[in-house]
């Protein structure tokens, strides 16, 4: 799994979308899609403990990333699931296309780990991975996760997404978001604005990256300086972590079709913005 | 210093509220979550300066920059 990564992604996409997309893709949406991969996968993936007694499953990693269990909420079909109920729901284009491409780049990104994600689920439960790093949900928790995830490199992946994110820091300024992420999505914005000033709208806005750059920080300074784990940049590291992975990995499939999957969703995305308007609720309609 | 403080009142605001936040967090872990994470910039830069504002006697130095909602010039 990625960490700060699932952050930085939002603003590297946003930032890249292609020229024809701009203005018509909700930045909330896309947040929101990313999220709920973690959000339906990992609940109870580290399981608790309790006076003792640790309860939870006995193979997180199948629980979060296979099937049987919640391996499905990363996958492509997750994506085209939550973005037709959201269709359905609302008929809006950006939160729709949003929602679809928020999971997408999660899934994708999650390749990177030794367990990997079923990327063509329900079509097959294989998983992808080009295990670059070792996948960490374990008993052992969160903060083992952690520090091994920032001790390997998964560290290095969230440096890459931040520095594809600041590629284009233009996309974190005010001018930006008033004249970009506003009109994508006016009537969430207007919602949230009758609450919030704007310079906390701004912030609303930025707060992802705001976050993910803690977090690399903090995860980063306690693993190191505070816990004193050991480096392991080398391919499929830390190898102190007891390791997880397939048995037989296979990385050059697993990035090819990955690719496969962004250029397959992004001809969807690019068919589904040809469609009439009058498919679509318009803008203008948007809750006030 | 007021001219100063008002021009990088967002980096101002950013970097020291990222800085307590690391510090606090590295030693109560349980704070780098994805809810706390997010919403402690905003809280921050919803509530600081006018806070600052109000402390040091300044005026708010856009008209209308403390109402609800996206600017209306730019905002459709």
């Amino acid at each position: 799994m990625s960490w700060a990564a699932h952050q930085f992604e939002y603003y590297a996409v946003q930032g890249h979308l292609p020229k024809r997309w701009r203005g018509k893709i909700s930045f909330l949406a896309i947040v929101a899609g990313d999220q709920t991969c973690d959000f339906v996968g990992k609940l109870w993936s580290y399981g608790i403990d309790v006076g003792g007694r640790h309860i939870g499953p006995d193979d997180p990693e199948i629980w979060h990333r296979g099937w049987p269990g919640l391996g499905f909420s990363h996958s492509l079909f997750w994506g085209f699931l939550l973005a037709g109920l959201v269709y359905l729901a609302t008929r809006s284009r950006p939160w729709t296309l949003g929602i679809l491409i928020g999971v997408t780049i999660h899934v994708v990104t999650d390749i990177g780990d030794s367990i990997g994600t079923m990327l063509l689920f329900p079509f097959s439960t294989e998983h992808f991975t080009i295990g670059a790093w070792s996948y960490g949900v374990t008993p052992g928790g969160r903060n083992l996760d952690a520090a091994a995830y920032y001790s390997s490199l998964g560290f290095v992946t969230d440096v890459l997404w931040l520095g594809l994110a600041l590629t284009n820091w233009r996309c974190l300024t005010l001018g930006y978001w008033r004249t970009q992420i506003v009109p994508a999505d006016p009537g969430a914005w207007r919602w949230l604005g009758r609450w919030l000033p704007e310079r906390a709208l701004v912030t609303l806005y930025r707060s992802w990256f705001i976050y993910g750059v803690c977090r690399l920080v903090a995860w980063t300074f306690w693993a190191h300086v505070i816990e004193h784990h050991e480096w392991d940049l080398s391919w499929g590291g830390p190898a102190w972590l007891p390791k997880l992975e397939l048995d037989h990995p296979a990385p050059w499939v697993a990035g090819l079709v990955a690719i496969a999957c962004v250029a397959f969703v992004a001809v969807i995305i690019d068919l589904l913005l040809r469609l009439p308007e009058r498919r679509w609720r318009r803008l203008e309609e948007a809750p006030p | 210093m007021r001219r100063a403080y008002l021009r990088h009142e967002y980096v101002v605001v950013y970097v020291v509220s990222s800085v307590v936040y690391v510090a606090i967090a590295v030693n109560v872990k349980f704070l780098l979550n994805w809810i706390v994470g997010p919403l402690w910039p905003i809280a921050c830069m919803w509530f600081v300066p006018p806070l600052v504002r109000r402390i040091a006697g300044w005026d708010d130095p856009v008209p209308g920059a403390a109402r609800s909602g996206p600017s209306t010039e730019t905002a459709p």
